[in-house]
């Protein structure tokens, strides 16, 4: 039980209140919070009344420059990025490649869980013969929305 | 410094202050720690409408509003102080959070500025209520269970430690009956020593084994692990010292009552041991409950053990101040 005495002394050992009065430090930790506060929620208000449409830009490159040969294996980047203004779930990328010998090309799928607006992020695919030589192709398939 | 007076000897309230948001970050670190460490908490975050991100920071401060009205720590207790209290510590949990988000590499500038605020707001709510509940409960008090302007008044000799034992008048952390002070009387300052360093290392201990107990069979460990680089393995192990001595120490929480002077009891000494015995605890339970995937290389285990060890020394700590 939080406790003054009469006098608005403190009790030994139990919670004392503050004086009534506040101190420049107090003073400085408030308004320090409160324009924190100000910002966020000013950012947040502006960026909810810009219309968000759900037709979300996302573009996937591959990195041509940035392929290298790992033990006996190539490794290459591709870079996915959401040039749109919410948060994609589940994004389906498609890599589509022709193998030398193979009728058919071939294609590995990856989903990537969630991938913010304005967000980018890389994956990396294994093959065992250099890219450049199996006509690679990269591109989005799908996504959700929350 | 005048001695003194201590209204003189800090004008401004600097210093009481800086004690008072070491209380709040202490109090933040130990309920919202779980939380942080959650990974549908950071998915929330990033996946929710800018309405409904301001309708939570409302929410947050509403929520820290009624428990600085409810709780009432100030002499003046109105509308406008409880919302000006409810103000600094969202603020202050809003960095807090900040922060360790940033150090476990979840906010990165590679992504949006919206999907940012998102996570940091739904980590600050819990982290908040931490901060308000320490504001309430501790501000005031000094680790002697004095209030500071009292605590000039204090003297120095054993006896007059001993706490007055009428009703209502201990605090719960240092209040003993009669018949424990004699039993302590009888015993030499290094048994007694002895047995207040077994019963802070069994605290600490248990401290940590409950918070990482939360946390170490997730996947989180890992993925937190295996994204951080060895500088910022090294920065999260400095943090977790550092908040392991706010709690301990900084904070002025609790008396720290010293019975044989040693180095070990010294507060630097303490922080050592006490984030030692956490980080042990966290190695043993990820051993026992982690995701085998860590166990395969002695770089993920250190990475794993460390990451695991934050929410594990903030609970050690804990767990001392309840000794």
């Amino acid at each position: 039980m939080k406790t003054t005495e009469k006098s608005g002394s403190p009790v030994r050992g139990v919670t004392c209140r503050r004086p009534a009065g506040r101190k420049l430090a107090e003073w400085f930790s408030l308004g320090a919070s409160a324009l924190l506060i100000l910002v966020l929620a000013g950012f947040l208000a502006h960026e909810a009344f810009k219309a968000n449409a759900p037709q979300v830009p996302v573009e996937v490159g591959i990195k041509w420059n940035e392929v290298r040969e790992v033990g006996g294996r190539f490794i290459l980047p591709v870079e996915i990025v959401n040039r749109g203004e919410q948060t994609l779930r589940d994004l389906n990328v498609q890599l589509q490649y022709q193998p030398s010998g193979a009728a058919e090309p071939e294609t590995r799928e990856v989903v990537i869980d969630y991938l913010g607006e304005r967000s980018e992020t890389t994956l990396y695919f294994y093959f065992d013969q250099p890219p450049d030589t199996l006509q690679v192709e990269s591109r989005p398939v799908s996504y959700r929305l929350d | 410094m005048n001695e003194g007076n201590p209204a003189e000897a800090d004008p401004h309230g600097w210093r009481r202050e800086g004690r008072d948001l070491l209380q709040a970050v202490a109090g933040g670190a130990i309920v919202g720690m779980p939380l942080l460490y959650t990974m549908e908490m950071w998915q929330h975050g990033m996946t929710m409408s800018e309405w409904h991100l301001l309708g939570l920071l409302g929410a947050i401060l509403a929520l820290n509003f009624v428990f600085c009205l409810l709780s009432g720590f100030r002499e003046e207790n109105s509308l406008l102080v409880a919302a000006m209290e409810s103000v600094t510590a969202v603020g202050i949990a809003i960095v807090f959070s900040t922060a360790i988000l940033c150090l476990i590499g979840e906010i990165e500038f590679t992504i949006g500025a919206a999907e940012i605020i998102g996570k940091i707001l739904l980590e600050a709510a819990p982290v908040s209520v931490g901060v308000s509940f320490a504001q309430a409960q501790m501000q005031g008090r000094s680790r002697t269970g004095d209030d500071e302007e009292k605590k000039r008044d204090r003297p120095e000799s054993r006896d007059a430690q001993r706490p007055a034992t009428a009703e209502g008048d201990g605090d719960p952390v240092t209040k003993r009956t009669d018949q424990e002070w004699a039993t302590e009387e009888t015993n030499s300052p290094g048994d007694r020593q002895l047995k207040a360093d077994l019963r802070e290392f069994a605290a600490a201990m248990a401290g940590s084994t409950v918070f990482a107990l939360n946390v170490a069979p997730t996947e989180e460990i890992t993925l937190i692990a295996a994204r951080l680089s060895p500088m910022q393995l090294l920065l999260m192990l400095g943090f977790s010292a550092l908040l392991c001595y706010i709690i301990l120490f900084a904070a002025e929480f609790r008396e720290h009552r010293v019975h044989e002077e040693s180095i070990f009891q010294h507060p630097v000494a303490e922080t050592v041991l006490t984030c030692a015995v956490s980080l042990t605890v966290s190695a043993v339970l990820l051993m026992l409950l982690g995701d085998r995937s860590i166990l395969t290389h002695p770089a993920l285990t250190v990475a794993a053990v460390v990451t695991l060890g934050l929410p594990a020394t903030v609970g050690g700590a804990a767990g001392r101040l309840i000794a």
